[in-house]
């Protein structure tokens, strides 16, 4: 009955820019929904668990398509009706982990919400009020195997990287229909990176056009960084996810794949497991590649640090305070050790030099 | 605005908006003031803020309040205290000072408390800190000291430099600070990308940052001389430092315009016109003689006259050094006699200007003009040495091209006079030019040009000879590549030389030579009375209607030569260019023909319909295959040729869905080979077994298929065996394997077809580790068919399936998908062209695609299309020179006849730029 009145409400499809689906186009396109989540390239575990909603749940509209600003890729917004839960669910793309599609309940103005929440313009890059940090102990010699991996799998995700030496999306600045010369000069520009800073490299997303930003930091650590506005539509969609990890219940779930693939420590994560285990250098160098500019970080390095004091670590705790240019800290570790002394004395000089 | 200080307390998010809850205070994001220094902000619409700032490196963090409640709410929350109490704290424990040298440095950093009592506290303790006696605490103070930032801090930390060596880095540290700070150039990342630099350039001579200015302009005109902002922002940035510099640059950039023909820079004439008036010193007049020698070399090289015109404009009558140049720019800008005049008088030791002064002069007063050049070669033949300034000067002028010698005087002198038809002078003139510079190719051609108008024939044709020699060498080493070619015109004029001497054979060979380079020659021989006594005659008729045979060179109607182009054509043919390939093919039937190879013709017109017919052309491929099929009956033609073409005949046959006729001409190609006995003919004969092979299994008759490939298997085992065979016989091996695994598994005999299969990727190694690479098309079919096997239960075929992709393989995953998607590409143009599309069309649609362009409905999802600009994109965004040659590729993509080669070439351009990943 609510699907009808939804489904008769001219205005609210106008709005939302919707096509409700017959019967027939629905079926066809939950069978491709289930073919292609089927052979999504996810663990088979992963894509098991999703298996079933493509069974249950009916494809009743097809909402507006975002292409991929450099190429022709891209995904088409659908809305679903979950049976067992009778309310609409939206899927960003026929290739998204079904289990973490956001519930946006049976009212136009809950429609109306989850759109205002997912289906947004893009948003000045520093203007993204909130940030969410997470450490990736990855085995990777270059960012290359990431982003070709999201290209390839994720297409609710923009293409078209840019690299640290942007405060802001470089993309941005492009004309609706570029040309050849735009894509010359974008090309030339936008992966440039900032010497002074770790080397990152960011990507938006298509529906909340949150900021993914993968940066590589010494000693082999990956900090993957998303900027985004909270989201209040279905705040249970994240842990759906996955339960693993504590995700904020705001974020948006079209960039949480991107940070599913190998390890994933948050902040709070990081700190229990450094009390737990024994004395290791690890925490430390997590903490300064999570700390970045993060409210607390200066109490927590010096807190890290000083229990890697008197320990075995502590050389190696001292050049990743110099190497992030945690200086007062460096200067407070050599004070409180004097066998680390005359080394920090050379690096509190170097680390002038080589803060990232 | 009140600074908390918040020494090693956590504060998180969480924490922060409860207390701005609690204080009314609505959670109100706001962009951060500088990287990674500015946190969070919370406040409300009425403005009322409190701002936390974070600073890594002082271990502290600032929380600011922008009223006195809010302060006091924070002291009660957070225990916070601020920060001038602090810092006022007495301490003799080493870790607490190093703490507190970090807020202090943080308290500076923050520019909160500028001018303000806690602000002198700050500096004095960092200052103090820097003699301390324990290095850790000392060496603190110095790599914080940069936050000290001006002139008093610097002397400090010199101050206890000078006690303490080991805080020279501090003072390197801040003195550069100082001076980046003073530039303006303090957050300009250091960078090579011109966009960027003219975008600061602009911005810094906007805002009168003069340093700034002048050293991103250097950077910029360093890389691109001829940028107009560049030269502004370089005007703008000297202005102070040498103003008659700067208003040389200023004048130059006057100039420029913008797209709707206004001035760029408005105001660079006004400043120009100010700083040319203002005093200047001798060092200043110095240095802008060389910036100004510089910049004039740099332009002309770029053809920036206008610039050039704006400088000298500025400065003339300014600097008396450079007054000649100045006279001769403006002369030469503007066709003023008087000035040029002027110039040469200035500097009779710059040949180049008393040249440009003539050469104008030569339009009102000739004579004048004439007599001047006479003084000109004399003076160049007596060698007067000139003075510093005149080198300079005629380095200027001559930039990077040739210079001025009296071989090239003479030889303009000689132009000149053969231009005004006195041959006997341009005769003398070009010959004295070629005893000072025997291979001055304007000499030679002006000499061998009079010889033939002044009479003197026989004469003339030695000095053709000698004219095209010298310029077929210096085209061969592409040194003229940009110039006219004059050797169609010489051979012209030289074919004219022989028809008057009456050498009818010579002449129309030459004739042709001039038709294929230049069409106007077969016009200019109709009217052309030299060749009166050959206007009857059939030959020259047929050339001057450009009768393709009729344009054959006699050196061309050989053999030898035919032989050589149906190679070409086949090597087009192999490098996916089958419009060239048809073109050679056609060239070599012509040459065959007119050689009297009539074998020769057939095999060259057969080869042409079978590169036509793989190219979707069916109608002319049928045409030339019926041709071929016509002159390989000729008894002339030996069994091995007619099998050839029979062969090929066949394939045309079969691209036309004829497949009894097909089978006809494969059946009697087979019959020809078999007729032929040697070794090498054996392997023709097991080829043409496993055409009909395939065939067969076309048509279901898996049977058949199967013998063919049981018996072509024996033959060339011992073929390639033997170590004489030709590479494809070791391809043909491999097509038996396959064969008899295709034949087999239509039989259901799937262990067999397996074994085929297994046997047939082993003979693709053997064949690698030989040098012979398989081709793809023949790999993908291994794939295919060992996927055919996988699905009909045959589970080692995974093994076998993964065996043949890796052969596919170059062991670079992107090199790998470039190479799969032009393959595919490939096949899907071989499709559209045999649906009658024309190539034209097939370009833009790549084009379109590759660039992001909107593409017709129907084919926007036609694979590979989709794949092509993702992949444009990522290896442009790594190699930003390949999205400009890709450009211009797919540009070329569109000329007629270079869709194939444009294709290879983009694809070689991409493969390259993958694997120098």
């Amino acid at each position: 009955m609510w699907l009808d009145g939804l489904r008769e409400d001219v205005e609210l499809a106008r709005q939302l820019g919707l096509d409700w689906l017959g019967e027939e186009q629905g079926r066809l396109w939950s069978e491709q929904w289930k073919t292609s989540w089927s052979a999504a390239p996810w663990d088979p575990q992963f894509v098991e668990r999703g298996l079933s909603l493509p069974e249950r749940c009916h494809v009743v509209a097809q909402g507006p398509t975002r292409q991929r600003r450099t190429s022709s890729g891209g995904s088409i917004l659908l809305l679903v009706h979950d049976r067992e839960r009778d309310e609409l669910a939206m899927l960003p793309s026929t290739a998204f982990p079904p289990f973490g599609m956001p519930y946006i309940g049976r009212t136009p103005a809950s429609l109306r919400a989850a759109f205002a929440d997912y289906v947004r313009e893009p948003w000045p890059v520093p203007a993204l009020p909130r940030t969410l940090r997470v450490l990736k102990p990855l085995e990777l010699e270059s960012v290359d195997i990431v982003l070709r991996t999201i290209e390839a799998t994720e297409p609710w995700m923009d293409d078209g990287p840019w690299g640290g030496a942007h405060e802001g999306d470089p993309y941005d600045e492009l004309p609706a229909q570029p040309g050849p010369i735009d894509l010359v000069l974008i090309g030339r520009r936008a992966l440039e990176q900032h010497p002074g800073r770790p080397p990152s490299w960011s990507l938006r997303s298509l529906w909340s056009r949150s900021v993914l930003r993968i940066e590589q930091h010494p000693y082999g650590l990956w900090v993957f960084e998303v900027r985004y506005h909270p989201v209040q539509t279905d705040l249970q969609a994240p842990e759906r996810l996955t339960s693993s990890v504590a995700f904020p219940p705001d974020l948006p779930v079209d960039v949480l794949p991107s940070l599913l693939r190998g390890e994933t420590l948050v902040p709070s994560a990081l700190e229990q497991l450094s009390l737990q285990g024994g004395p290791s250098p690890f925490y430390l160098a997590g903490a300064c590649a999570l700390g970045v500019g993060d409210p607390g970080v200066c109490t927590q390095i010096e807190r890290l640090a000083s229990r890697l004091v008197g320990t075995e670590h502590e050389h190696v705790a001292a050049e990743i305070l110099s190497t992030y240019g945690h200086q007062v800290a460096l200067a407070r570790m050599g004070l409180a050790s004097p066998t680390v002394r005359d080394p920090v004395e050379q690096l509190l000089v170097l680390s002038q030099q080589e803060a990232p | 605005m009140t600074a908390v200080l918040l020494p090693s307390l956590p504060v998180g998010f969480e924490a922060l908006e409860a207390f701005a809850t609690r204080h009314a205070l609505p959670l109100r994001w706001a962009p951060p003031a500088a990287a990674g220094l500015q946190l969070l902000a919370v406040g409300a619409e009425d403005d009322r803020w409190l701002r936390l700032l974070t600073f890594s490196a002082q271990g502290c963090q600032l929380l600011l309040a922008d009223e006195p409640e809010l302060a006091a709410g924070l002291r009660v929350a957070f225990g916070a205290r601020e920060i001038g109490e602090v810092l006022a704290l007495p301490s003799d424990d080493p870790a607490e000072i190093v703490q507190l040298v970090g807020y202090a440095a943080a308290l500076l950093q923050s520019g909160v408390c500028r001018g303000q009592p806690e602000e002198q506290a700050a500096r004095e303790l960092i200052i103090a800190r820097l003699v301390s006696q324990d290095p850790i605490v000392r060496r603190l103070a110095g790599v914080l000291s940069w936050t000290l930032a001006d002139e008093a801090g610097l002397e400090a930390v010199r101050a206890a430099a000078e006690r303490f060596p080991d805080l020279l880095f501090a003072v390197d540290t801040l003195h550069q600070q100082l001076h980046e700070q003073a530039a303006g150039t303090l957050h300009d990342l250091p960078t090579t990308d011109t966009l960027e630099l003219a975008r600061r350039a602009r911005e810094a001579a906007g805002q009168g940052q003069l340093e700034r200015a002048k050293r991103t302009a250097e950077l910029l005109l360093e890389r691109q001389p001829w940028d107009s902002e560049g030269v502004y922002a370089l005007g703008v940035g000297l202005s102070e430092d040498n103003p008659l510099a700067a208003a040389f640059l200023l004048g130059a950039a006057s100039t420029a315009e913008d797209d709707a023909g206004q001035p760029e820079f408005p105001d660079a004439a006004a400043r120009m016109a100010q700083l040319r008036e203002l005093p200047v010193t001798p060092e200043q007049q110095q240095a802008t003689e060389q910036l100004v020698l510089k910049f004039v070399r740099q332009w002309r090289g770029y053809s920036c006259a206008a610039l050039s015109y704006g400088g000298a404009q500025a400065l003339d009558g300014k600097l008396p050094s450079l007054q000649p140049l100045f006279s001769y720019l403006l002369g030469a800008w503007s066709s003023q006699i008087e000035r040029l005049e002027q110039a040469a008088k200035l500097a009779p030791g710059v040949p180049q200007i008393t040249l440009r002064w003539l050469e104008q002069l030569e339009q009102s007063e000739p004579e004048r003009a004439r007599a001047g050049m006479d003084a000109l070669v004399e003076q160049l033949r007596q060698g007067l040495a000139p003075t510093p300034l005149e080198q300079q000067l005629e380095a200027t002028l001559t930039g990077e091209g040739e210079p001025l010698t009296l071989g090239s005087l003479l030889a303009r002198q000689a132009k000149a006079a053969y231009e005004a038809k006195d041959y006997d002078r341009a005769m003398q003139l070009a010959t004295q030019a070629l005893e000072h510079t025997p291979a001055e190719l304007t000499a030679l051609q002006v000499r061998a040009l009079a010889a033939t108008f002044s009479g003197r024939l026989e004469e003339s044709l030695g000095a053709y000879a000698e004219a095209l020699a010298a310029h077929d060498a210096r085209y061969a080493d592409g040194g003229a590549v940009f110039l006219s070619d004059p050797r169609p015109q010489m051979w012209f004029n030289r074919a004219c030389t022989h028809a008057k001497l009456g050498r009818r054979e010579a002449a129309l060979e030459d004739l042709r030579r001039a038709v294929l380079g230049a069409d106007r020659y077969a016009e200019e021989a109709r009217k052309d009375d030299w060749f009166a006594s050959l206007w009857e005659d059939p030959e020259l008729l047929a050339i001057v209607a450009r009768e393709p045979q009729a344009l054959v060179l006699q050196e061309h109607r050989r053999p030898e030569h035919a032989l050589a182009l149906l190679g070409q054509a086949m090597d087009a043919e192999n490098r996916g260019e089958p419009t060239v390939a048809a073109e050679l093919a056609q060239q070599a039937a012509l040459a065959a023909q007119l050689a009297g190879a009539l074998p020769l013709q057939a095999e060259a017109l057969a080869q042409k319909a079978r590169t036509l017919a793989l190219s979707g052309q069916l109608e002319p491929a049928t045409q030339a295959a019926t041709e071929a099929a016509r002159l390989a009956e000729d008894p002339s033609v030996p069994p091995r040729v007619r099998g050839q073409v029979f062969a090929q005949v066949g394939l045309t046959r079969q691209a036309h869905g004829d497949l009894a006729g097909a089978r006809a001409a494969y059946e009697r190609s087979l019959a020809e080979r078999r007729l032929a006995s040697d070794g090498q003919d054996q392997a023709l004969v097991a080829r043409s077994e496993l055409t009909l092979a395939a065939l067969d299994l076309s048509e279901g008759s898996a049977h058949s298929a199967l013998e063919r490939a049981l018996r072509a298997l024996p033959i060339l085992q011992q073929v390639v065996a033997s170590g004489q065979a030709e590479l494809t016989a070791h391809d043909d091996l491999v097509s038996a394997w396959l064969r008899q695994a295709a034949a087999r598994f239509a039989l259901g005999q799937h262990a067999l077809a397996h074994e085929a299969l297994t046997r047939s990727v082993e003979q693709v190694k053997r064949n690698a580790e030989l040098g012979v690479q398989a081709l793809p098309w023949m790999v993908q079919l291994l794939v295919d068919t060992a996927d055919a096997l996988l699905q009909a239960g045959v589970a080692e075929a995974g093994t076998t399936k993964a065996e043949a992709r890796a052969l596919l393989s170059t062991g670079h995953p992107e090199v790998d998908q470039i190479l799969g998607v032009f393959r595919e590409l490939r096949a899907v143009i071989a499709a559209w062209r045999a649906l009658g599309r024309a190539d034209a069309d097939i370009a833009s649609w790549i084009s379109a695609a590759t660039l992001g362009r909107e593409l017709p409905a129907e084919i926007v999802q036609v694979h590979p299309l989709p794949e092509l600009r993702p992949l444009f994109v990522r290896l442009g965004a790594r190699h930003s020179t390949l999205l400009v040659t890709s450009a211009m590729a797919l540009e070329l993509l569109g000329t007629p006849g270079q869709l194939d080669k444009s294709l290879s070439d983009l694809e070689g351009l991409w493969v390259s730029a993958a694997s120098a990943s």
